[in-house]
C-alpha cells in the first residue's frame, strides 16, 4: 500500500459532515447550546450542596464553551463565548464583564492555536479543556490585577487556580460526554477513511 | 458581502465590551442582579433536590462519627447546662442595670429569614444566593448570620434573590475583637475557607480558641456575634501589627438557613 492509499491515523474533518448551518439547523445548535450553557452554570451552582463540599466547583460552563468553540463554524463561537461569560458573571459575585472577557479570550485562543483538522478528536478537546482551565484561571488573575483587588500570588494558586484546574480536568471527559451527545445529535462519524 | 460578515463578529464584540466597561459598577452591578432574579425561580427548585443528595452522601459518613462523638457531646452537655444557668443569671443582672443606667439599644435591627438557593460558581470568590431580596426590605451592606455565627454581608440584591458575600471571601471586611482581651482589630477572608483577625496590637495576648466576635463597629452587625475560634497568630511585617488565623463557627459548606439583619436606618 503506498503512503498515499495509507489511511490517516487520525479522524479527517469532511467538509461535506459540516456544511454551512442553515436557518433550522442554525437555530437548533443554538437552542440546544444555549440550553446546555444554562444548565452547566446551575449545576455549578448546586454541585457543592449536592457533595457537601463548597469548595468542589468544576467550571462546566467553560468545558461547553470550549467544546462548542472547537467545534462550531465560522465566527458562532463568539457568542456562546459571551454568552458563557456572562452565565459565569451572573452565578458569581464577581465584577461584573470579567467572566465575559476570560471565557471570550479563552475561546479565542483555543480557536486560534488548534488545528481545524484535528477538532473532531475527543482527545484534543480534552487537552484544549485542560489547557483553558489554566489559562482561563490565569486570565481572570490578570483581570483582577487591572479592574479589582487580586489575593496574592500563593494564595491564588491554592485557593483558586490549582483547585479550578484539577477540578474541571476530573469532570471532563463526562462533561465533554454530555456536550457531544447533545450537540453532536444525529452526527454519525464516519469510519470509511479510518482504515 | 462574505468580506463585510468576516467583520461583524469582532465589531460585535469590540462593541459589547466597550458598553461593558463603560457601564458605571451600579448600573452593570443591578444588572447582574436581574438577570439572577430570571434564573433564581429554578435555582430555587433545584437546590432541595441537590441538597437532599448532598445530604445523603455525607450522611453516610456522619453516622459512623456519630456514635463516636455522642459520648464526648454528653460531657460537654452537662457542662453546658450549668453554663446556661450561670448566663440566666447575669441576664438577669444585665437587665436590672440596664433599667437603672436607662439603657437604649442603640441600633435595632430588622431580621429577615432567607434560605441558600445557590453557590458561587467560581474558585476566587465566596459567596451565595439566597432567595429573599429588595421585596424582603433586604439592601446591599446588610449583615447576615447563621444560628452558629456570623455568615457574611449581602454585596447585590435584586427584586428576589440576594448575594451573601461570605466572611471566608478576602473582600469582606467587618469590625472583629477577641472576646477575651476586647482587644478589637478587622476580620477578613483568606479566601481559602478561613477568616484572618487583623491589626492586633503587637504585645497582645491571644491565647488558642479564643473566640472572635464582632465589634459592632462597622454598624453593620450587632456586637457580640461569634465569629470564629483563633488557630493560630503571626506577627506581620516590620512587627507593628500581629494577625491571628480564624476558623469560622459557621460551616459555610452545608449553610442552607440564614437571617439578614436589615439596620432601620438602611
Amino acid at each position: 500500500m503506498s503512503a498515499a492509499e495509507r489511511p490517516l491515523p487520525f479522524p479527517v474533518r469532511r467538509a461535506i459532515y459540516h456544511p454551512e448551518p442553515g436557518g433550522y439547523r442554525r437555530l437548533k445548535s443554538g437552542l440546544l447550546i444555549g440550553l446546555l450553557l444554562v444548565v452547566s452554570a446551575l449545576l455549578q451552582s448546586q454541585l457543592p450542596s449536592a457533595l457537601g463540599k463548597g469548595n468542589f466547583r468544576p467550571d462546566l460552563v467553560l468545558i461547553a464553551a470550549v467544546f462548542w468553540s472547537l467545534r462550531a463554524a465560522g465566527w458562532s463561537w463568539v457568542p456562546v463565548a459571551l454568552g458563557a461569560g456572562v452565565l459565569l458573571d451572573v452565578f458569581s459575585a464577581s465584577r461584573p464583564g470579567l467572566g465575559m472577557i476570560e471565557v471570550l479570550a479563552v475561546c479565542a485562543l483555543v480557536v486560534l492555536v488548534t488545528r481545524p483538522l484535528l477538532r473532531d478528536s475527543r482527545r484534543l478537546v480534552f487537552v484544549a479543556v485542560a489547557a483553558s482551565a489554566l489559562v482561563s484561571s490565569l486570565i481572570y488573575y490578570l483581570l483582577l490585577i487591572l479592574f479589582s483587588s487580586p489575593p496574592a500570588p500563593a494564595a491564588a494558586w491554592t485557593g483558586a487556580i490549582w483547585p479550578h484546574l484539577w477540578q474541571t480536568v476530573l469532570v471532563s471527559p463526562f462533561w465533554i460526554w454530555v456536550c457531544a451527545l447533545i450537540l453532536d445529535e444525529g452526527k454519525k462519524p464516519d469510519r470509511r477513511n479510518w482504515g | 458581502m462574505w468580506e463585510k460578515r468576516r467583520f461583524l463578529g469582532p465589531l460585535a464584540v469590540s462593541l459589547a465590551l466597550v458598553i461593558l466597561l463603560s457601564l458605571s459598577s451600579a448600573v452593570s452591578t443591578s444588572v447582574r442582579a436581574g438577570l439572577a432574579d430570571v434564573f433564581s425561580p429554578l435555582q430555587e427548585a433545584l437546590y432541595p433536590v441537590f441538597a437532599a443528595v448532598g445530604s445523603v452522601v455525607t450522611g453516610i459518613g456522619r453516622v459512623v462519627q456519630a456514635a463516636r462523638r455522642n459520648t464526648v457531646l454528653e460531657g460537654e452537655n452537662e457542662f453546658l447546662l450549668q453554663e446556661v444557668v450561670r448566663l440566666r443569671e447575669m441576664e438577669a443582672e444585665n437587665c436590672r442595670l440596664r433599667g437603672l443606667v436607662d439603657f437604649q439599644r442603640l441600633a435595632p435591627f430588622k431580621m429577615v429569614g432567607a434560605r441558600v438557593i445557590g453557590r458561587e460558581v467560581r474558585h476566587w470568590h465566596q459567596s451565595v444566593l439566597v432567595d429573599k431580596g429588595s421585596r424582603d426590605g433586604v439592601v446591599p451592606g446588610a449583615a447576615v448570620v447563621a444560628a452558629a455565627g456570623a455568615v457574611g454581608r449581602v454585596v447585590e440584591a435584586g427584586h428576589n434573590s440576594a448575594r451573601v458575600l461570605l466572611l471566608t471571601d478576602p473582600n469582606c471586611r467587618i469590625g472583629g475583637l477577641l472576646q477575651k482581651s476586647r482587644t478589637p482589630g478587622l476580620v477578613e477572608g483568606d479566601g481559602r475557607g478561613g477568616c484572618i483577625l487583623q491589626y492586633l496590637p503587637p504585645r497582645t495576648d491571644v491565647v488558642e480558641d479564643e473566640p472572635v466576635v464582632t465589634s459592632g463597629m462597622g454598624l453593620a452587625f450587632p456586637p457580640g456575634i461569634l465569629v470564629g475560634l483563633v488557630r493560630e497568630t503571626r506577627s506581620e511585617k516590620l512587627g507593628l501589627h500581629q494577625s491571628a488565623q480564624v476558623d469560622p463557627a459557621v460551616d459555610f459548606d452545608r449553610i442552607s438557613m440564614v437571617m439578614i439583619l436589615i439596620r432601620e436606618e438602611l
